[in-house]
């Protein structure tokens, strides 16, 4: 019962990336198919999510509203996809089918078995043995999701000022996600709910990161990149944790493959702009540093916009993505500046004392220290992600003229933005630097640690072009005689 | 570098990475097992649910209560995961610790020693509404 809003929510989200057309003539199909799935899972869980919290604030979350919500959502997405399909996306067959070689069809199987499916089965464990999740799932977003989904005004008491030692005024993409859920089961706050929400959002990480890679450069390439991906051992245990910061991660990544899908079609489409909008804007809903990304990444998508193709590329799509954006982060702008209570210790500083912070060499010289220790602490003994990464660069090269430059220079320069308005928030504020209990490095990697890959791999060589044979020269009988006396010849 | 040479060190190196991608991945399977073997929940989530449960359901709807505890509030006692934790299993009640601003008229004490009641009415002015045992009680606040 408590996944029928959840699965609605799935499915509509489904609909409206296909209407988006964002894989359109792209091969191999399964991993359009998959990128598809993946991204609209997230993009359906956070658009019901926000429509939880409007029928919330407006009194009408009962079970009925909640089902119509969702089936309003799923009929909207579903006459989006009727209407845009068939004009968008040509027949299947104009597309060249692409052969995978059979080396990289192993390499890919065996990062599976290898690699994969040993997370994929610790992860179930750590779920079993932890099925309320890690600290912050019960202290902070299944707490309250609970209230969110407690009955009449409960879910107040998630904004409450009295919250003040658990951060009231978080976004609530997550929380309001799962409410939704146990609301609509009548109060049953069943474990698995959050549990398969957490799962979900892992799973698309994995998923388009391996299927944007496959389906833009290589199968090799995509097990690579996985392969560099799931030795992160911090990253592992986050993504089975329950947490924010894995759904906040997948944000980031959808919305970076979503412009790189685009940009490599000739023409652009209105409705990929929207979608990307709308995936950076659910970043700010589901943490406070998705605000920061939202923000860079629509400047930086104008700019990129202005770069390709100057004022008319600007004016065709830059609306569009606002449009996809602008909704979402209305809804943020009225959550954190009228509803949620001011506890945010870096926010409610003067600004003076923030700089000073910001500027104190000794504070610099911690975060330089803690940001070195975190990140490379985050392997198995001797073997670290930097390490796996190394060889892996080692081994194929860089490329020297990969494609999609620009959007790959938009990608760093977001990733950029970001860790430094990462940086400038833990310097400047007062809590988090040197305080044992709090791990803001730890997520911050996690969360920005698939879109880092992404980008990364984009300019690697292809080990596909190393998995075929080498041309061997056929010398002439003549030569190979020659070579024979040559070496039967005394001295 | 020859084609032959590059493509034996592109192998070589990819070879290497998945040595390390493996035992990467091997390492994090071992944690989990190890960890549900010998440390299931550590901050006892699971039984603190189900502790809490008879006193969640007694309550007023949405009710606002206080915790009390002889637990101190700090990390490496576990007072601050007790108090998460109780906050959790309690919910969509609301629990608050020494707060500021109300008084509630409930009070929910969570002790691992048992109190002395008497002091308990006299000093703080609780009185005891019910022993749901396993260091579990529900007070209400004399005055209101």
């Amino acid at each position: 019962m408590a996944f029928i809003p959840f699965m609605l929510a799935v499915l509509a989200g489904c609909l409206l990336v296909s209407s988006a057309a964002l894989t359109s003539g792209l091969r191999p199909r399964p991993f359009a198919l998959l990128l598809e799935l993946s991204i609209g899972a997230g993009l359906g869980a956070g658009i019901s999510s926000c429509l939880y919290f409007l029928m919330l604030a407006s009194g009408l979350a009962g079970r009925g509203s909640i089902l119509l919500a969702n089936l309003f959502f799923l009929a909207l997405a579903a006459l989006l996809y009727w209407k845009t399909r068939p004009a968008d996306v040509p027949p299947t067959d104009e597309a060249p089918p692409t052969k995978i070689s059979r080396p990289s069809l192993v390499f890919a199987a065996l990062v599976v078995i290898l690699c994969l499916l040993p997370v994929a089965i610790g992860n179930l464990q750590l779920t079993a043995s932890n099925p309320h999740g890690l600290w912050d799932a019960w202290a902070i977003w299944n707490l309250r999701a609970k209230y969110l989904a407690g009955e009449g005004e409960a879910w107040r008491y998630a904004l409450s000022p009295l919250l003040d030692k658990t951060h009231p005024d978080y976004p609530l993409l997550l929380s309001g996600f799962v409410a939704q859920s146990w609301r609509f089961a009548g109060g049953d706050f069943s474990t698995s709910v959050p549990i398969a929400a957490g799962f979900m959002f892992s799973a698309a990480v994995i998923a388009i990161l391996a299927s944007v890679l496959a389906l833009q450069r290589s199968l090799g390439l995509a097990a690579a990149a996985l392969m560099v991906l799931l030795s992160d051992q911090q990253f592992l245990t986050h993504l089975g944790g329950q947490l924010s910061d894995i759904p906040l991660g997948f944000f980031y990544l959808s919305s970076i493959a979503t412009v790189l899908l685009m940009e490599s079609t000739a023409e652009p489409g209105r409705a990929m702009a929207a979608l990307a909008g709308t995936l950076a804007a659910l970043a700010a809903w589901t943490k406070d540093e998705g605000i920061v990304f939202a923000l860079v990444f629509l400047v930086c998508f104008a700019a990129l916009q202005f770069w390709r193709g100057g004022v008319t590329r600007l004016r065709r799509t830059v609306p569009w993505s606002l449009a996809g954006a602008l909704p979402v982060l209305a809804l943020v702008g009225i959550f954190k500046l009228v509803v949620a209570p001011p506890t945010n210790p870096l926010t409610s500083q003067q600004a003076g004392e923030a700089a000073t912070r910001v500027f104190s060499a000794n504070r610099v010289w911690m975060l330089i220290k803690s940001l070195w220790a975190f990140s490379t602490e985050r392997g198995a003994g001797v073997a670290q992600p930097w390490l796996v990464l190394a060889l892996v660069v080692a081994g194929l090269g860089f490329l020297k003229s990969p494609p999609l430059k620009k959007v790959i220079v938009f990608g760093w320069v977001v990733l950029g933005l970001l860790f430094g308005g990462y940086c400038a928030a833990i310097l400047a504020n007062p809590t988090l630097l040197g305080n044992p209990w709090v791990a803001p490095f730890d997520r911050m990697f996690s969360q920005l640690w698939p879109s880092f890959i992404l980008v990364f791999f984009m300019t690697l060589r292809s080990p596909d072009e190393f998995f075929q044979k080498a041309p061997v020269a056929v010398q002439p009988e003549r030569i190979r005689k020659r070579k024979r006396q040559a070496r039967r010849a005394p001295g | 570098m020859n084609a032959r040479t590059a493509r034996m060190h592109a192998w070589l190196c990819l070879a290497a990475a998945m040595g390390l991608a493996t035992w990467a991945a091997l390492t994090f399977l071992e944690f989990s097992t190890v960890n549900a073997r010998e440390s299931p929940d550590p901050w006892a989530i699971a039984r603190q649910v189900e502790r809490f449960a008879p006193l969640r359901s007694e309550l007023p709807p949405n009710s606002i209560v206080e915790y009390y505890t002889d637990i101190p509030y700090s990390r490496d006692s576990g007072g601050v995961a007790a108090f998460f934790g109780a906050c959790y299993a309690l919910a969509p009640h609301l629990l608050v610790y020494q707060p500021k601003t109300i008084k509630p008229e409930l009070v929910v004490g969570s002790f691992l020693k048992r109190p002395d009641l008497v002091q308990l009415e006299q000093e703080q002015g609780l009185v005891l509404v019910k022993n749901y045992g396993r260091g579990l009680m529900l007070f209400r606040r004399k005055g209101n």
